[in-house]
């Protein structure tokens, strides 16, 4: 993994590195100046090991988090990375025809043996080259004649046994290495999932089946996978016995490259030989064509324009830059034709070319596909690069939706350190009594506290990589459950567990050191006599002291030289170096001073709220009317109800209303309209503000602002619900004073239940808004066979062997008949390119394909469509009849037309359909221009309707096969089949029937039913293991709960005695706790879950309305029920040992404790 | 000496914090009448407020036995004993040891909630004895939010909200000045005066030993003088034990 966020991760480290480095250098340097601070800070630590233990795994949970996600990007990196090598072993390169062969088929092409040998004479002389492997690769149906066990799409992998220098020897299962020289004529080898299929053995005959005969070999030895045995069931011979089998057009189809260096390194060299081969394999007089169509200022603009993009990726942004540079030199440089055979980014400038809507270079195109009958792929270096996109991607989307629990372990490291320093009050306060400053406490608090940092990270980051290794062998369940093939080989960089470690420890360092200045600020008085801190009114700086401070700020490293510079006149040499010192290194940290001093001088007018206010106005101005964005909109809204929260205040202050009073009354108000303003989904505001842009993020934000506004408003107004419980707990008799305590505990120190109702109420808001999106998106599930067009069963054959006449061979076929089947349907998949306009002027618009039915399909496919053309309706059988009728007609599928939100956010932009959506009512027929990309086929249609988004294949095309047929002198073979089944037919059974039918054809048949199931019991299991990990932050929300508890029986001995004294029971005294503890988190369980129900629903009806889908809210309130219950339940017993611990108290012990 | 409200004999008391053994009660008998006012008196860790704490069942005993109301209260179960004492016991504490959290009216009322009390009979009971302690105006403040007096009066309603037969007092006036300290005197006088209660005052005061009709001297953990003298001597002893 290399990328968090688009950050380097080597630069993330180095940047975290320095950070947490220079804290800890800067606090050694305290230490040892104040040696006795030091020994202050860290006396607590040995001996009260019990509370030590507590807060350092309270501290370290949110560095478990973060670590999790880490761990589990690196694993998914390395698993595909490793899968990769694994995989192509010291294949680095492979060059292979760009279009079909001569044949016209549209099957596997050949090179001719003059291209061939260029190449081969080319690699010769790179000297970053050390192996060239001439290769054909086919596919057939094998059988094992021992077994009868069939695979329908064996590899065959031909390759030239004199060629084998540089790519590794052949290894077999079992040890050792081999030869392919030493093969008999009737000999091969076959790869070890190729035995597996066939459950064959050394010795065992294979027949493989071809167009018109078959052949039979005998199994020499089983091949490990990898290389050119590859992954897939493959067999393995040498180029002679496969020009033999095969009889093919040209000696090879493939040419495979080995780079100097091993299986890893080689792929370094893949830019350096890839470009020396495209620079041979081009045509140079088109290629020279191109350069002269591209080198004009507009498309350097637009490619430019291309680079500046955000987000693009850094290896394309770089050959982009270098496509611009190299267009503006004289002549063809080498570079430049490399470039423009590089696909994607010529792909990617044509695309611009035609955003930008720059003309006459229509032919780009065209010129473009004649640029080289070979193309050359890194192959290795591609797949390296999307692996690490992958584990970036994965750690990115596990961090952010570990967001909620790393905030809540942020807040449950501030609610401890805040705990600890009411717990040190009345010390601290003696402390300054006697004459220490206020930065010598936030020193021993800040040495405390980093000492928990230090040893709780690394705990944090053991226990995170514990927890994605659990994660990876999750994960491992499903994909092996899904026969993927693909397992995840747990592995963590150093580098991420130094990013992890540092994050953790830089997150609770400045967690402590605003703990520290917080606790710094206390009042001597109010410290030792432990008094409420409101008692002591705050005094405002004068305007001119503001002033003073900023200004002094601003001229900081001036201020010190001029410190030094008195020094010096005062010839003190010692205070003159330090000055000295200070005022350079002061530079690097300048702008920190600077913004405090900035805040320092308009603090009183924020506070009055005016500022605040003018602040979000603006905010909100820019954020709709110039960026469009959702999340500056809600920030500026936000500001602007707090900055009428703190006038409000300000002005109820002016009135002869208590203070109690105004606080409340303008809390209330800011809670209140923040929590509506981010209850209303997005939409709402949309008439006002116009349409704004925001990524999934914005519901995280939106979450944790609607918590943090409901916990708000509960807090300023806990009193109320003091009373109302009290009123509903009169008659409820003798538990009625422990009910009176237990409330009324956690009402008087807010802050701290804040804190803590926040928390507990962000876990429950977070796993409920799981849980519901997770219910809803797995709930909906599609009838198979209603996906699948009305058919049950689906097939796909070889396109070397297409079957000749399907319903004969089933009556043929033992174990099938034709009254099995209600229908049996045929299609080709192609991809194409459409175009809809006026001959030169329309675009072609690549698309994910055509569909091109045969006859059968046409008049037995259960099609729901969503809009008709007027005069083909009014029902789907009216419109397939017609296109059975007129090959020219069309349908297309509804993933494949933009619904009107996408229109509306497009704009003017080109695209297919005109302003035709799939939530329009009707259509006129559209005309469109169709073309295989690589035989430049064209033909044209009449699109007559849309068909519905719930069929698989809703994003392509559906077209009459015989349109095809009659553009091109040879027919296209039927590759696809689907089969509906009679009543009573078993699906399972039919299926391995017609495997085992058109075992010849390479038939690979599956039942849809199962498909469907499997694809959702994978999502559900991925589902749930997210659900999991979002768990991860119950257990910083259980840990507050104990942490406070087990704080609040050490706070409350004594009052404990005097309960104990005036007749409470050992239970009730329990119960006192439980009851305490529960307050908190079933409130925080009600705003969670609300909240949470909420905040699904709109995005549910979000997703619904984007995407015009009819996903139905689902809440599964079993799931949601099992979570409330477990989490309650654990609550309980975290509370539960504190509480039993206070039970026990004596009395009179208690009362002596002070 | 036939109406006996608390009656001990042999209590021994021992604390062990492991480094050091300390015995705290050597063996105390003591018995007190319904009604008395007895104060006890005695250097610094002479073992006052342990006797205290044994003879009101706050704390266990090694040996011995007390009988209260004729009843052997260190037989009883935990929760039958926190019953009594949440009947018939009333507690005064040096530090007021109010709970922080509750208003003062919230405070008083605590005892007859966990006896069983209905809301709006405490309520009604706890105002009452509030403003008996002439602290009605001051009934929805917290502690923090009142004077050492105040709080040390709502100490006081609290323990004897109840109807208790025996109040227990642990240094009621510590914390007071002189003139607070003669207020709180004078009230738990007239609480006797007028209810009949019968007091246990540990005190180190003259003024509060004073008010004893008896007084009782401790040393070492022993009782020197169980005050059965005469009101008489008692003031001279009060003198003494202060002195110290």
């Amino acid at each position: 993994m290399n990328e968090l966020f688009g950050i380097s991760m080597t630069t993330l480290m180095y940047v975290l590195l320095g950070i947490a480095l220079a804290s800890m250098a800067a606090l050694g340097a305290l230490a040892f100046r104040n040696r006795i601070m030091l020994k202050m800070g860290l006396r607590p630590i040995p001996r009260r090991p019990g509370q030590t233990i507590l807060i350092i795994v309270g501290v370290m949970l949110s560095t478990v988090i973060m670590a999790a996600a880490f761990g589990t990007g690196d694993t998914l990196s390395f698993s595909i990375r490793n899968q990769a090598v694994e995989g192509l072993q010291q294949i680095d390169e492979t060059i292979a025809p760009t279009r079909v062969g001569e044949g016209g088929s549209f099957g596997v092409a050949y090179m001719s043996q003059e291209r061939l040998d260029e190449i081969l004479a080319h690699l010769s002389a790179d000297e970053n080259v050390d192996g060239a492997m001439p290769h054909i690769s086919e596919r057939a149906p094998v059988q094992n004649k021992r077994t009868q066990l069939s695979e329908g799409r064996m590899n065959i992998v031909a390759l030239d046994p004199a060629r084998m220098a540089g790519f590794g020897g052949l290894a077999l299962v079992g040890g050792g290495e081999t030869r392919l020289d030493d093969l008999a004529d009737d000999e091969v080898y076959v790869s070890e999932s190729g035995v597996e299929e066939l459950d064959a053995r050394a010795g065992d005959e294979i027949v493989v089946f071809l167009q018109d005969r078959t052949e039979t070999f005998s199994i020499k030895g089983t091949l490990r996978p990898g290389g050119f045995a590859g992954n897939q069931p493959t067999m393995l011979m040498t180029l002679e016995q496969a020009q033999a089998l095969l009889e093919p057009p040209g000696p090879v189809n493939t040419v495979s490259v080995s780079n100097v260096g091993d299986a890893r390194s080689g792929a370094d060299l893949s830019e350096e030989v890839t470009k020396g081969l495209r620079v041979l394999l081009n045509d140079r007089e088109v290629a020279a064509q191109l350069k002269d169509l591209f080198n004009q200022e507009a498309v350097i603009a637009a490619v430019n324009k291309k680079t500046a993009e955000e987000g693009l990726d850094a290896d394309l942004k770089d050959r982009l830059t270098s496509f611009a540079a190299e267009l503006q030199k004289p002549g063809l440089t080498d570079e430049l034709n490399s470039l423009l055979a590089d696909e994607e980014a010529r792909q990617v400038v044509l695309d611009q070319i035609e955003e930008e809507g720059i003309e006459g270079l229509e032919d780009a195109f065209t010129l473009s596909l004649s640029l080289s009958d070979l193309r050359v792929i890194e192959i290795k270096s591609n797949l390296l690069e999307s692996a690490d996109q992958a584990g970036s991607q994965a750690t990115s989307f596990f961090i952010l939706f570990g967001t909620f629990s790393i905030a809540v372990g942020i807040l449950l490291i501030f609610l401890i350190f805040v705990m600890l320093a009411a717990a040190r009050k009345s010390e601290m306060g003696m402390a300054r009594a006697v004459g220490a400053k206020r930065h010598h406490l936030m020193m021993m608090f800040a040495f405390e506290g980093t000492a928990y940092a230090i040893v709780s990270a690394a705990i944090g980051v053991a226990l995170g990589l514990g927890v994605s290794t659990l994660m990876v062998t999750a994960l491992n369940q499903i994909f092996a459950s899904t026969e993927a093939g693909f397992t995840f080989v747990i592995r963590f960089e150093p580098r991420s567990i130094i990013v992890a470690y540092c994050l953790g420890m830089t997150i609770t360092f400045a967690t402590v050191a605003v703990s520290a200045y917080r606790v710094s600020q206390l009042n001597i008085i109010v410290a030792i006599r432990d008094l409420p801190e409101t008692i002591i009114p705050k005094i405002e700086p004068t305007f001119m002291e503001r002033l003073l401070g900023l200004l002094k700020a601003l001229v900081l490293p001036g201020y010190y030289l001029f410190a030094a510079a008195r020094s010096l006149v005062q010839r003190r040499p010692g205070q003159f170096g330090k000055n000295l010192l200070l005022s350079v290194a002061v530079i690097p940290v300048w702008f920190a001073p600077v913004l405090i001093a900035l805040l320092r001088f308009i603090q009183p007018y924020l506070m009055r709220g005016w500022l605040v206010f003018a602040g979000g106005v603006v905010l909100t101005y820019f954020a709709t009317a110039r960026w469009d964005s959702s999340a500056w909109f809600g920030a500026g809204v936000s500001l602007l109800i707090i900055g009428l929260g703190l006038m409000a205040r300000w002005g109820l202050g002016w009135t002869s209303m208590r203070a109690g009073a105004v606080n409340r009354l303008s809390s209330t108000l800011t809670g209140g309209l923040m929590l509506a303003f981010w209850a209303l989904p997005l939409s709402t505001f949309e008439p006002i503000v116009g349409e704004l842009q925001g990524g999934f993020q914005v519901m995280f934000v939106s979450g944790a602002a609607m918590v943090g506004a409901a916990v708000w408003t509960v807090m300023y107004n806990a009193d109320l619900l003091v009373r109302i419980l009290s009123a509903l707990t009169s008659r409820i008799g003798r538990l009625r004073p422990v009910l009176v305590t237990a409330v009324a505990y956690p009402m008087s120190s807010r802050f701290r239940t804040g804190l803590t109702l926040a928390m507990f109420a962000l876990v429950i808001f977070t796993l409920i808004v799981m849980s519901v999106l997770t219910g809803t998106f797995t709930s909906q599930l599609v009838e198979p066979s209603k996906a699948y067009m009305g058919f049950d069963v689906g097939g796909t054959v070889n396109f070397n062997s297409p079957i000749g006449d399907v319903d004969a061979d089933i009556e043929a076929a033992p174990g099938l008949s034709p009254s099995d089947f209600e229908s049996v349907a045929g299609f080709t998949s192609v991809p194409v390119e459409l175009r809809q306009g006026e001959g030169e002027k329309g675009r072609w618009f690549s698309n994910s394909g055509m569909m091109l039915l045969d006859d059968a399909f046409l008049s037995s496919a259960e099609i729901d469509m969503k809009i008709i053309a007027d005069g083909y309706g009014p029902t789907s059988k009216d419109v397939l009849e017609a296109m059975r009728a007129d090959p020219s007609l069309a349908i297309v599928g509804g993933l494949a037309l933009p619904t009107d939100a996408e229109i509306a956010q497009a704009g003017d932009d080109p695209r297919l359909f005109g302003d035709l959506s799939y939530e329009s009512a009707s259509m006129a027929p559209i005309s469109l221009d169709v073309r295989e990309p690589q035989t430049g086929i064209e033909v044209s249609v009449t699109v007559i309707g849309v068909f519905d988004r719930v069929h698989t294949d809703a994003f392509r095309i559906l077209g009459s096969k015989s349109l095809i047929d009659g553009a091109t002198q040879f027919i296209i073979p039927l590759t696809e089949y689907r089969f509906r089944l009679a009543d009573g037919v078993d699906a399972k059974e039919t299926t391995n029937a017609l495997e085992a039918a058109f075992l010849e054809n390479g038939m690979q048949a599956e039942v849809f039913a199962e498909t469907i199931e499997e694809q959702n019991a994978a999502g559900r299991a991925f589902f749930r293991l997210f659900t999991g990990f979002m768990a991860l932050g119950l257990l910083v929300g259980v840990a507050a709960l104990g942490v406070i508890s087990t704080r609040a029986v050490v706070e409350r001995r004594q009052q404990i005695g005097v309960l104990r004294a005036i007749g409470y029971k050992r239970g009730m005294v329990a119960l006192s706790f439980l009851l305490e503890s529960s307050f908190v988190s079933l409130l925080g369980t009600v705003i969670g879950l609300g909240l949470g129900l909420l905040l699904s629903y709109n995005a549910v009806n979000d997703i619904n309305s984007e995407a015009a889908i009819g996903f139905a809210f689902t809440i599964p309130w079993l799931q949601i029920g099992v979570i409330l219950a477990i989490t309650y339940a654990f609550s309980l017993l975290t509370t539960f040992i504190p509480a039993r611990q206070a039970s026990r108290i004596y009395p009179a012990e208690a009362l002596r404790y002070e | 000496m036939n109406d006996l409200i608390i009656s001990a004999q042999g209590i021994e008391k021992t604390y062990d914090t492991g480094a050091v053994r300390v015995n705290a009660l050597r063996g105390i008998d003591l018995d007190v009448e319904r009604g008395e006012i007895v104060t006890i008196m005695g250097p610094s860790g002479c073992g006052k407020t342990t006797m205290l704490n044994c003879l009101s069942g706050l704390d266990e005993i090694d040996a011995g036995r007390v009988l209260i109301d004729g009843a052997a209260l260190h037989d009883l179960p935990d929760n039958e004993r926190s019953e009594y004492r949440a009947r018939r016991m009333g507690f005064v504490f040096q530090l007021y040891n109010l709970l922080p959290v509750l208003t003062a009216i919230e405070n008083v009322e605590m005892p007859l909630l966990v006896s069983g009390v209905g809301s709006s009979e405490s309520r009604k009971r706890a105002a009452g004895m509030l403003e008996m302690v002439g602290l009605a105006d001051r009934a929805d403040h917290i502690p923090g939010e009142l004077s050492g007096g105040q709080r040390q009066r709502v100490t006081i309603a609290r323990a004897l909200v109840n109807s208790p037969a025996i109040i227990w007092a642990d240094e009621p006036t510590g914390d007071l000045d002189s003139e607070t300290a003669e207020e709180i005197v004078e009230l738990i006088l007239d609480l006797n005066r007028s209810n009949g209660q019968t007091f246990v005052i540990v005190t180190h005061s003259i003024e509060v030993g004073r008010i004893g009709r008896r007084i009782v001297k401790m040393r070492d953990g022993l009782i020197e003088d169980d005050g059965l003298g005469g009101a008489h001597a008692a003031g001279n002893a009060g003198e003494e034990a202060a002195g110290q």
